[in-house]
């Protein structure tokens, strides 16, 4: 009799564990795509979180509505000045001479100048001289 | 009602006082008439947004390639030659630390000043004109930062060339 009672409880415990067995062998295809898809859809979200905060989204210039600007890019010198050699005055002439190259294109230029973002660059002049 | 006036009016004046009312004071309102006007040249300042974005994203590019091939490919490899040969560069090297501190300030600023022009060009100024406008506000005080920083690293470099002569003529080379 407590034989009888023990396989029965065995029998309660173990069913509903076959029965997710078999539920997931059922749909075992449909699981593994909603896996691939999460697994998918979480490296997606990391790599585009990983493209904005390391600034790289502010180097790239692929998106089409930069194509009529990508061609302004300046192409990289190729000139190395080496850390070894002496210190003699052909040495920093040559070191003169590409410095002064780079120099020059960041002295004087306006490029972040805050009228690009003023009221008459922005069309909105005549808003304001209404008043 | 006559007590009640002089706690509106102490409230009133501990509002104006205080920092945070002064920023909002300094804050532009626009009027019935000028809500209109942005709402109506919407589109051609949504178009000159997205023309400056794509000019200041070349611009950023370019002279962040200068300032990284000045402080890596220059400053640093004559800093480090000057010291190999027992020279004393140390005039040269606290410029160029200070320049590439500058260059890290630039690369922070230009990263805030981005981000608000993306959430000004997100705003839609044909519906909400008074957000758009204090979201303007807010990005010209951030260019103004960009701005600045690429002033102060002009200057650093003309000082470090004009240290590169100093040392020349105190070597005799």
């Amino acid at each position: 009799m407590s034989d009888d009672a023990e396989h029965s409880s065995d029998k309660a415990v173990l069913v509903p564990h076959e029965q997710a067995v078999s539920q997931f062998a059922k749909h075992r295809l449909a699981a593994l795509v909603i896996g691939a898809i999460v697994i998918a859809c979480t490296t997606t979200f990391i790599s585009l979180w990983l493209y904005r905060v390391s600034g790289t989204v502010q180097l790239d210039l692929s998106l089409p509505e930069y194509e009529n600007v990508r061609d302004q890019i300046t192409e990289e010198d190729d000139r190395v000045f080496s850390q070894d050699g002496p210190v003699d005055t052909e040495a920093l002439t040559t070191f003169r001479q590409v410095y002064d190259d780079h120099l020059k294109s960041i002295v004087g230029l306006d490029g972040f100048r805050p009228e690009a973002l003023n009221d008459d660059a922005l069309e909105l002049g005549d808003v304001f001289d209404e008043e | 009602m006559r007590r009640l006036s002089v706690v509106l009016l102490l409230a009133a004046a501990i509002v104006s006082a205080s920092p945070a009312s002064a920023s909002e004071l300094d804050a532009r309102v626009l009027t019935d008439a000028q809500i209109d006007g942005i709402q109506r040249q919407c589109p051609a300042a949504k178009q000159r947004l997205r023309e400056l974005h794509a000019a200041d994203k070349v611009l950023r590019v370019n002279m962040m390639q200068q300032y990284e091939w000045i402080s890596k490919r220059l400053m640093a490899p004559l800093n480090s030659r000057i010291a190999l040969n027992g020279l004393d560069g140390v005039a040269l090297s606290a410029t160029s630390v200070s320049f590439a501190s500058q260059v890290d300030a630039f690369r922070e600023a230009y990263t805030r000043y981005d981000d608000a022009t993306g959430q000004l060009r997100g705003i839609d100024c044909a519906k909400e004109p008074v957000r758009f406008y204090a979201a303007l506000e807010a990005a010209r005080v951030l260019r103004g930062e960009v701005d600045s920083i690429t002033k102060k690293l002009a200057e650093t470099g003309k000082q470090y060339r004009a240290q590169v002569d100093e040392f020349a003529k105190k070597e005799g080379v």
